[in-house]
C-alpha cells in the first residue's frame, strides 16, 4: 500500500524534475511529454504482453479443467510457459502471404487492429495516479477508439480474398455494429451517474455513493453482455465458428501476422474486464491492506473468469438469435435502464 | 489541446512500431519458401471456385443502417449524461421525447420484421 | 515550431492525401477505407482546435458507422467489373499527375480556391486567439444544445425517425409476392444471395 504510493509520487516527482530540466533546455515542453509518452507506451504494451500470456494460458487451464481435463501441464509449473513458447514459435514461423490477396491491405489490418487495442488503455485507471491521460470524455473516447476494431475485420477478411474470411469478417462486422449500440447505452448510463465520462472522476463518484454494480443492476447486466459480443468471445464467437468457418476473418493469416490478431483479442478482453471492473466494482479502490493496483487487477481478473466461465460453459448461439439478442432485448432494456437512470438522478 | 492527446497517438505508434520490430526479427529467423500451391486461397483443401469476395445479402447493409442512426442518437446521450444534473427534470423530459421518437422507429422496424436475420 | 502546428501540417497532408486517393483509386474498397482515413485525419484538426466531443463525434459517426456503411454497400453490389485494374494505385496516380485533363486541370482548379480562400482568410478578422478550452469541452456543449438549441435537437430526432423509416421501407420484404412476375429466377436468386 504504502510502497506503491511512495512509488507512484517518486515517479511523479522525477517527471516534474525532468520537465522542469527540459524545459530550461530551452526544448519545448510538449517534447518532454511525447518522450514520456512513448515510455508509457511500452511500459503498458509490455504489461498486455504479459497479460496476454498469462490469459492463454489462463484460458487453457480453465477450459481444462471445465471439460475434466488438466490443460497444458509440461514446460514449466502448470505449463506456465506454455504460451511463451508458443509465442516465440509464431514469431520464427514463415509468413505467408496468399497470392489472391489484396497486399497493402493484407498488411496494414493487423496494424489497424493492435493499434486501437493499444491506444485504448490510455484513459484506464490503474491506480489514482496510475494513468496514461485522463480524458475528460474517457467514456466516448473508449466507444470511438473500439469502433475502429470493426474496420480492421472488414479490412483483413476482405484482403485475404478468401470466402470464409470475407464471410467471417462480414459476420464480425454485423455482430459489432449490432452490440455497439448497447454497450453505448450501458456506458452513457454510468456517466449519467457519475455526472462526468472521466474514468478517474467515475472510480472517485463510486468510492463517493457505492459500487455502481448496486446502482446499475441492469446496466451491469446489458454492458457485460454486449462487451462479451463485441470482443468475439463464446457464447457470441460466431465469427470464428471453427466448425463452419474455419477460422473466421484471419483464416489466411499465419505466423506472426495471426499473432497480432490474437494478442489484440485478448488484450481486448483484458480492457473490457478491466472497464466492467472500473465502471461498475469501483475500480482501483478497496480497503487499504492491498494496494489500488492490486485491487484493480483482482476485480478485472475476476470478470475475467467470468467471461471464460460463461464462455466455456454455453454453447454457441445462431447467429438470427445473435441478432435478435441485440435489437429486441439488450437495446430496448439498455433505453429503458437510460430513462430509469435519468428519473433517478433527477431524484437524488 | 493536443498536448493531452498525445498519448493517444504515441500509443498507436508505439503499438505499430511492435509490430514492425517483431517482423523484422522474425524474417532473420524464418524460413521463406513459397510456391503457387501455397499461396492458394484456403479451400478446405480444394481448388478454389471463383472469386472470394463473395457478394452478401442486403440485409446486411439495412442493419448497418440501423446502426447508424441509433449510432447518431448514442452521440447526443453522451453531452447529455454530463450535465443532467444542472438540466433538472427539462433535461430528462427533452431527452425522453427523443429516445421516444426513436423507440417509436424502432418497434416499427421491429413490427415490420426488419430486425428479423433469417 | 508548436505542436499544433505540426499536428496540423501531419493530419492536413493525411487527410489531403487519403482524400485525392479515395478518387483516385479504381478499386471501391480501397477508395472507402481511403475515405476512412480521411475523417480520421479530419477527427485529429478537430482535436488541434480544441473541439474534442466533435473529434470523438468525428470519428464515431464518421469511421464506425458511415465509413463500415460504405463497406456493407460495396460488399452487397456486384463488384464484378468494378474491380478491374483495382491493384497498382501509385502508378494510376502518377499517370493522372500527368495527363492534362485529369493532373493539371483540376490541380489549378484546387489551387485557385486555396488562393481564394487565403485572401479571405486574410480580409476577414478574425478572434485574435481561439477561446480558452474551459476544461470540460463536453459540459459545455451539452448545456448549449439543451437549452439554448432545444429546438433543432429534438427536430434532429425527427430526421433519425425518418431514416430509420427510410431503411425500413429500403427492406421491405414482400411476404406475399405478387403471383406470376417472379417466376423461375427467384429461388436461384435467393440461393446466391442468401448467405
Amino acid at each position: 500500500m504504502q510502497l506503491e504510493q511512495s512509488l507512484v509520487q517518486w515517479v511523479g516527482n522525477l517527471y516534474a524534475a525532468g520537465l522542469s530540466w527540459w524545459t530550461s533546455l530551452g526544448i519545448p515542453e510538449w517534447v518532454w511529454v511525447a518522450l514520456m509518452a512513448v515510455l508509457k507506451g511500452v511500459a503498458v504494451l509490455t504489461f498486455l504482453l504479459l497479460n496476454v500470456l498469462f490469459l492463454i494460458w489462463l484460458e487453457r487451464k480453465v477450459a481444462g479443467r471445465i471439460q475434466r481435463r488438466p490443460g497444458p501441464m509440461h514446460h514449466g509449473p502448470q505449463g506456465i510457459f506454455q504460451t511463451l513458447f508458443d509465442a516465440l514459435k509464431l514469431v520464427i514461423k514463415e509468413d505467408i502471404i496468399p497470392s489472391q490477396a489484396d497486399k497493402w491491405v493484407f498488411i496494414t489490418a493487423p496494424l489497424v487492429m493492435i493499434a486501437p487495442a493499444l491506444m485504448i488503455w490510455v484513459v484506464m485507471p490503474f491506480g489514482p495516479d496510475l494513468i496514461a491521460r485522463d480524458l475528460n470524455v474517457g467514456l466516448l473516447y473508449v466507444s470511438a477508439v473500439s469502433s475502429f476494431s470493426i474496420l480492421a475485420l472488414i479490412m483483413a477478411g476482405w484482403s485475404s480474398n478468401n470466402k470464409w474470411s470475407t464471410l467471417g469478417a462480414m459476420r464480425s462486422a454485423a455482430q459489432m455494429i449490432s452490440y455497439e449500440i448497447p454497450l453505448g447505452l450501458a456506458l452513457v448510463a454510468v456517466g449519467m451517474l457519475a455526472g462526468t465520462l472521466s474514468l478517474k472522476g467515475i472510480v472517485e463518484a463510486q468510492q463517493e455513493r457505492t459500487w455502481f454494480l448496486l446502482l446499475q443492476p441492469l446496466g451491469f447486466l446489458v454492458f457485460i453482455v454486449a462487451a462479451t459480443a463485441e470482443i468475439n468471445r463464446a457464447p457470441f464467437n460466431l465469427p470464428e465458428a471453427e466448425s463452419e468457418l474455419v477460422a473466421g476473418f484471419n483464416t489466411e493469416y499465419s505466423g506472426f501476422r495471426w499473432g497480432v490478431f490474437f494478442v489484440a483479442e485478448y488484450a481486448n478482453l483484458l480492457f473490457m474486464a478491466g472497464m466492467a471492473a472500473t465502471l461498475f466494482l469501483g475500480g482501483w479502490s478497496g480497503p487499504a491492506f492491498l494496494p489500488p493496483f492490486l485491487w484493480w487487477l483482482l476485480k478485472t481478473y475476476l470478470f475475467v473468469f467470468l467471461i471464460m466461465w460463461v464462455g466455456w460453459t454455453l454453447p454457441r448461439i445462431r447467429v438470427d438469435q445473435l441478432m435478435e439478442l441485440g435489437w429486441k432485448f439488450l437495446i430496448p432494456v439498455g433505453l429503458a435502464n437510460i430513462a430509469l437512470t435519468g428519473v433517478f438522478v433527477i431524484l437524488t | 489541446m493536443v498536448i493531452n492527446y498525445l498519448e493517444v497517438g504515441i500509443f498507436a505508434l508505439v503499438a505499430v512500431a511492435f509490430v514492425a520490430i517483431t517482423l523484422a526479427i522474425g524474417s532473420l529467423l524464418r524460413p521463406k519458401n513459397p510456391y503457387a500451391n501455397k499461396l492458394a486461397p484456403y479451400e478446405c483443401g480444394e481448388i478454389p471456385v471463383g472469386d472470394g469476395q463473395v457478394r452478401f445479402h442486403i440485409r446486411y447493409y439495412i442493419f448497418a443502417l440501423v446502426f447508424l442512426v441509433f449510432d447518431v442518437e448514442i452521440i447526443f446521450l453522451y453531452p447529455w449524461a454530463v450535465v443532467l444534473e444542472q438540466l433538472g427534470l427539462f433535461g430528462l423530459v427533452e431527452m425522453l421525447i427523443f429516445l421516444g421518437l426513436l423507440v417509436v422507429g424502432l418497434v416499427y422496424a421491429w413490427r415490420k420484421k426488419v430486425l428479423r436475420w433469417v | 515550431m508548436s505542436l499544433d502546428l505540426i499536428s496540423f501540417i501531419v493530419l492536413g497532408i493525411i487527410t489531403l492525401v487519403s482524400g485525392y486517393l479515395v478518387v483516385a483509386s479504381a478499386n471501391l474498397m480501397h477508395a472507402a477505407l481511403f475515405l476512412g482515413l480521411s475523417f480520421v485525419g479530419v477527427a485529429g484538426i478537430y482535436l488541434v482546435l480544441g473541439a474534442e466531443f466533435l473529434a470523438a463525434a468525428q470519428i464515431l459517426i464518421y469511421v464506425g458507422a458511415i465509413t463500415t456503411l460504405i463497406v456493407f454497400g460495396i460488399m452487397v453490389s456486384n463488384l464484378q467489373d468494378l474491380k478491374a485494374g483495382g491493384r497498382g494505385v501509385w502508378a494510376r496516380v502518377v499517370r493522372n499527375l500527368a495527363s492534362f485533363r485529369r493532373g493539371l486541370v483540376p490541380l489549378v482548379a484546387a489551387a485557385g480556391f486555396a488562393i481564394l480562400m487565403l485572401v479571405i482568410y486574410r480580409q476577414s478578422l478574425w478572434p485574435a486567439e481561439a477561446p480558452p478550452a474551459s476544461g470540460s469541452n463536453l459540459a459545455t456543449v451539452g448545456r448549449l444544445l439543451f437549452t439554448e438549441y432545444v429546438v433543432p435537437f429534438e427536430i434532429a430526432s425527427v430526421i433519425l425517425l425518418a431514416a430509420v423509416l427510410g431503411a425500413v421501407a429500403l427492406s421491405r420484404r414482400d411476404d406475399q409476392p405478387p403471383a406470376g412476375s417472379t417466376g423461375q429466377a427467384a429461388p436461384a436468386a435467393e440461393r446466391k444471395e442468401g448467405r
